[in-house]
């Protein structure tokens, strides 16, 4: 497909700029046993794009490289994957959830607060889920008491992303628990150096650490933080969770499609040729690829759809259905290919997204797809009862 | 050149659907005292200008692209159409290389109606002296079919026309579909191109294999639609069988296949149209994704039906046929995945920059 020119300008513009800027050595510093090559690495890389306007594209005119079309911010997306550079693990909430919940839902004096410090390299972490509120999220429990210009709050939040590491968090907390469950929650925004919160990392199955559980005794946060008025949270929540308007996908399949090659090294790397692959496995190989192919159009469309506002009802959760799938199915077959050898514990790299060929580490990583983010299984109500009309149960 | 005005696909889809909606009786293969009107069909089609879509300006064609063929293809698998029309249409791609004479003719007569044609590989028959010998099994065709376009595999193709052949319909366990076995005994053949060309012939063979893939994203569409009409009001234990979890869940997944499908199918007639390096292997994958797909949900359609979808009487069986037909026609599937193995070995190759 050709493209409009100023699109083309954009892409050849930031494929020149990536190989001079990406952080020397990325892969060797985010390892998984180097916590602070990982920061450092991830603090260069931002500065980086900040300081080229590639950092904030989505945010309004007057930030660097701000007001940026949907399509142009694609374009950024598929030239980072593209251009194997590192994956914003660490500063994606910062950028997205938590500047456009502000830039949405936040006051003069919020904006002002805190935009700046994003730029700069505050680490923002979400709130939400708790132990007892992962697919119904509304049912959350963690309570917030009003005491004079403070709201006192109680409770445990859980599967925040690096929240060991963050500054702020985007604080859904229950004001009202009385009301019915979405129409009494408030939406804070709470700093992680407040006395009374507790975060400890949680070990995954892979051994990475890379999502926290909180626990909040007696956390006091000023009225002031609170975002849209109380027992209104819900609603601003809804923005958060739908800031990144699809982009994290055009990154992943985009990587995804980009790491098709590491099939091919993962089945020669006992030193066998390509020609003597064995014929099943030549067969498996060639429906991934076609299946990734698919993915990747249909994400295309999608996006193409999504800037003209012509977005229907279950897009997303089709293709988020459909990328967890073929991934698993991906990592599953890469794992399968190198055999034994992919069994050997290898130290895995920190925020390098799904792919980087330590295939047993990406297989076991790839669950957190299929659960984050609404679960599979939530995807599938929605894909079912909104988009198929099939009765709710 | 003159200038070509694009036809906006949508609406060919409309007329097809319309078109096809009031003249196709899927039924009617599989009734007793009843058998489809395909001659009627296939005129009807003709008289829709259909076969001169893709036929060039300058042979008094309307000079689209596979972009106008694509929903009608699908639209055909929607309505298990007992016509086929992509042999003749493929016999078109052809004209893009260097045809002989005797290729000019048989488009003229494809574009007019007169001319069918059946697409088959070499297989075992023998070409020596201007003509052909041996013995076509399972070859897709309309029922008067009247020429044969026999594909070599170093990019050869010949014409013969089928009057001087043995000529059998088999039937089908799909009736929406007729297989013929073809005998050759010596019969005249004129090479189709005037010089061999893999491109010529990989072209034809993809465009089957292209008509296919939309074929079984039509007939996926149509079953799904109809398995959740039966989801939302066949009642047991007093509500609806589509409210149960287990079952919702699997038509969710069927949707994100074919979505996927179409996303494949799409994506191949883009790159078939564009005339891209790698549309030959796109447009194989893709039949393969849509063909994995069709079959799943055509079966799964069977199960959750019930046992009304285990009779006769039902339609289900109609599309379970043709997804799996679908799958079976031009080399079984695994071989099709050898076939296109080596050019996404080599892309893959090329990505580990």
């Amino acid at each position: 497909m050709s493209e409009e020119p100023d699109l083309e300008a954009l892409r050849r513009e930031v494929r020149e700029w990536i190989p001079k800027n990406v952080p020397a050595n990325w892969r060797e510093r985010q390892a998984g046993d180097n916590i602070e090559g990982f920061l450092e690495c991830q603090r260069e890389w931002l500065a980086k794009l900040v300081e080229a306007g590639y950092a904030t594209p989505h945010w309004e005119h007057e930030w660097p490289g701000g007001g940026r079309s949907l399509p142009e911010q694609v374009v950024i997306f598929e030239e980072m994957a593209r251009g194997d550079a590192p994956r914003m693990s660490l500063f994606f909430v910062s950028l997205y959830h938590a500047a456009m919940t502000l830039q949405e839902c936040g006051s003069q004096a919020q904006k002002e607060k805190y935009l700046p410090g994003i730029l700069r390299g505050d680490v923002w972490v979400q709130g939400f889920s708790e132990p007892g509120a992962g697919s119904d999220l509304a049912s959350l429990k963690t309570r917030a008491v009003l005491d004079g210009d403070h709201y006192v709050v109680n409770g445990q939040k859980i599967w925040s992303t690096l929240g060991h590491f963050a500054d702020h968090c985007l604080l859904l907390v229950r004001t009202d628990p009385d009301a019915k469950k979405q129409a009494g929650i408030t939406f804070l925004l709470m700093d992680m150096k407040t006395p009374g919160i507790d975060v400890r990392p949680i070990k995954q199955i892979t051994g990475d650490e890379e999502f926290a559980e909180m626990f909040l005794d007696n956390v006091r946060i000023p009225v002031a933080n609170r975002v849209g008025e109380e027992n209104k949270g819900w609603g601003v929540a809804q923005v958060t969770l739908s800031s990144e308007r699809g982009l994290t996908l055009v990154e992943l399949v985009e990587r995804l499609y980009g790491s098709l090659w590491r099939l091919l090294e993962a089945a020669t790397k006992g030193g066998f040729a390509a020609e003597a692959l064995d014929v099943e496995d030549r067969r498996r190989i060639v429906d991934i690829t076609a299946r990734v192919e698919a993915l990747r159009a249909m994400v295309g469309e999608a996006m193409v759809r999504k800037a003209a506002g012509n977005e229907q009802l279950g897009d997303a959760s089709i293709l988020k259905l459909a990328y967890a799938r073929i991934l698993r199915d991906f990592c599953e077959l890469g794992m399968k290919l190198e055999g034994i050898g992919s069994q050997r514990f290898e130290n895995f790299v920190l925020g390098a997204g799904y792919e980087t060929s330590n295939w047993m580490f990406d297989f076991m990583n790839s669950y957190q797809w299929n659960i984050a983010g609404g679960s599979n299984e939530i995807q599938r109500n929605i894909v079912s009862e909104r988009m198929l009309e099939l009765p709710r149960g | 050149m003159m200038d070509i005005e694009t036809i906006d696909p949508e609406e060919l889809r409309d007329a097809a659907a319309r078109m096809l909606g009031d003249m196709v009786e899927r039924r009617a293969p599989y009734d007793p005292g009843k058998s489809a009107d395909r001659a009627g069909l296939y005129g009807a089609m003709v008289e829709q200008g259909w076969l001169l879509l893709t036929v060039p300006a300058e042979m008094d064609g309307l000079g689209q692209s596979f972009v106008a063929l694509a929903p009608i293809y699908e639209e055909l698998g929607k309505a298990i159409s007992p016509v086929v029309l992509a042999p003749s249409l493929a016999a078109l791609e052809l004209l893009a290389f260097n045809p002989g004479d005797a290729l000019t003719e048989l488009a003229a007569g494809i574009a007019g109606g007169e001319a069918r044609v059946a697409v088959a590989d070499q297989g075992s028959v023998s070409v020596a002296g201007g003509t052909l010998s041996g013995a076509l099994t399972g070859v897709l065709a309309d029922e008067s079919a009247t020429h044969l376009l026999l594909l070599g595999a170093d990019g050869q193709a010949w014409i013969a026309d089928l009057s001087a052949a043995s000529v059998i319909a088999q039937d089908s366990w799909d009736r929406s579909r007729i297989l013929h076995d073809i005998v050759l005994d010596g019969v005249a053949a004129q090479a189709a191109l005037a010089a061999p060309d893999q491109a010529a012939t990989g072209r034809v063979r993809a465009h089957c294999d292209l008509a296919i893939a939309w074929d079984n994203a039509g007939g996926h569409a149509r079953i799904l639609d109809e398995t959740l009409d039966y989801l939302r009001t066949r009642k047991q234990f007093d509500r609806a069988i589509g409210s149960f979890q287990a079952l919702k869940h699997r038509a969710a997944d069927h949707k994100v296949d074919l979505e996927v499908a179409r996303g494949a199918a799409r994506n191949a007639t883009r790159a078939f149209a564009a005339g891209a390096a790698d549309a030959v292997t796109v447009a194989a994958q893709a039949r393969l994704v849509t063909e994995t797909a069709y079959r799943a949900m055509a079966e799964d359609a069977v199960q959750l039906h019930g046992g009304i979808g285990f009779t006769w009487e039902h339609d289900c069986h109609l599309f379970l046929k043709r997804a799996i037909l679908n799958e079976l026609l031009y080399g079984r599937a695994g071989e099709r995945r050898d076939r296109i193995a080596p050019a996404v070995l080599a892309k893959m190759a090329q990505g580990r920059a």
